[in-house]
């Protein structure tokens, strides 16, 4: 059974993705808020939007680690290069791309890396892929918990 | 949309991207990453980067030396064994190839291949290339060069003028 794939989303597809902090806010005011303009990876705390002006919601579901995650190195590779795919307990990582000019010449690169789930039942609706703009790839589960697999 | 490519980690000035350097950085690829060998982001020409503890390691680079008399290509290929490894030429071309079925490391199950095409300049021989492969995995791939052969041959051509108009 061929396993289904997992759509890659990556942080740089909308420019500006604070568009309601920024409009209840002066922009000078933001110019001094450098989590608004970093492009949040694996270690970044997300923004919490005060647009309403309540802060109480969702403390506690942002905080935790994800319960499986996976970083990669696909620096030279294009989104479109890249499938991911679950099989089985296994998540595998294709990324291929054809010959391609660079400053020393002509290049072309593939790989497939496996990693082991912790559990046989993820499927690949559990799990969500972002490409980082310097070229990190996180493949992580979208809850913070474990399924609950019957 | 489609088009666009993934930005560069590291945005270069005009003249780095117009010329072309002797030395590229950033050639291995697929390498596993924990979240600990991610450092803290920093602003960079106006980018956020998270510098990598492995990229400070100064592996993964392709060096040309182009001298007047030796041609030279280093290629960092630590990420595959020497039997791995094939070069060969064609033509003027200089492909170096690599591949390597899978194996584990500390990540997971991993499977790589490469082929890297340099062009071998004018008055290299390509049947004098030696290559040569170091301990720490950086492949070392030279050949002479001729330069006494590369006077350019001018042949001053004539002009031939008609004289008489032409009927039409």
């Amino acid at each position: 059974m061929a396993g289904e794939g997992i759509t890659i989303s990556h942080w740089i597809a909308s420019p500006v993705r604070y568009q309601e902090h920024f409009k209840t806010r002066n922009l000078t005011e933001c110019t001094e808020d450098h989590r608004l303009f970093a492009l949040p990876g694996p270690q970044c705390l997300p923004v919490k939007m005060d647009t309403e002006g309540g802060q109480t919601d969702s403390e506690d579901e942002d905080s935790g680690e994800p319960l499986f995650q996976v970083l990669l190195d696909v620096t030279q590779f294009k989104p479109e290069d890249i499938l991911i795919q679950v099989l089985e307990g296994w998540l595998l990582i294709r990324g291929r791309h054809g010959v391609r000019m660079d400053e020393h010449g002509f290049v072309s690169r593939s790989f497939t890396r496996q990693y082991q789930l912790p559990d046989r039942h993820l499927q690949a609706g559990d799990l969500k892929a972002m490409l980082c703009h310097d070229g990190i790839l996180v493949v992580e589960t979208k809850d913070r918990w474990w399924p609950a697999c019957d | 949309m489609s088009d666009r490519t993934v930005p560069h980690a590291y945005p270069m000035s005009m003249d780095y991207e117009m010329c072309s350097p002797p030395r590229i950085y950033d050639q291995n690829f697929a390498e596993a990453l924990s979240p600990k060998d991610l450092l803290a982001p920093v602003l960079y020409h106006g980018y956020y980067i998270r510098p990598r503890i492995n990229k400070q390691l100064e592996r993964g680079f392709s060096q040309i030396e182009s001298e007047d008399d030796w041609y030279r290509v280093l290629l960092d290929v630590c990420q595959f064994t020497p039997d791995e490894i094939s070069v060969r030429t064609v033509d003027n071309l200089l492909e170096v190839t690599g591949r390597h079925a899978q194996r584990m490391d500390q990540h997971g199950f991993v499977s790589r291949e490469f082929t890297r095409t340099y062009i071998l300049p004018m008055g290299v021989d390509p049947l004098l290339v030696q290559v040569s492969l170091s301990h720490d995995g950086i492949l070392c791939i030279q050949a002479p060069r001729k330069t006494e052969d590369l006077e350019p041959k001018i042949n001053q051509l004539k002009i031939k003028v008609d004289k008489k108009e032409s009927e039409s």
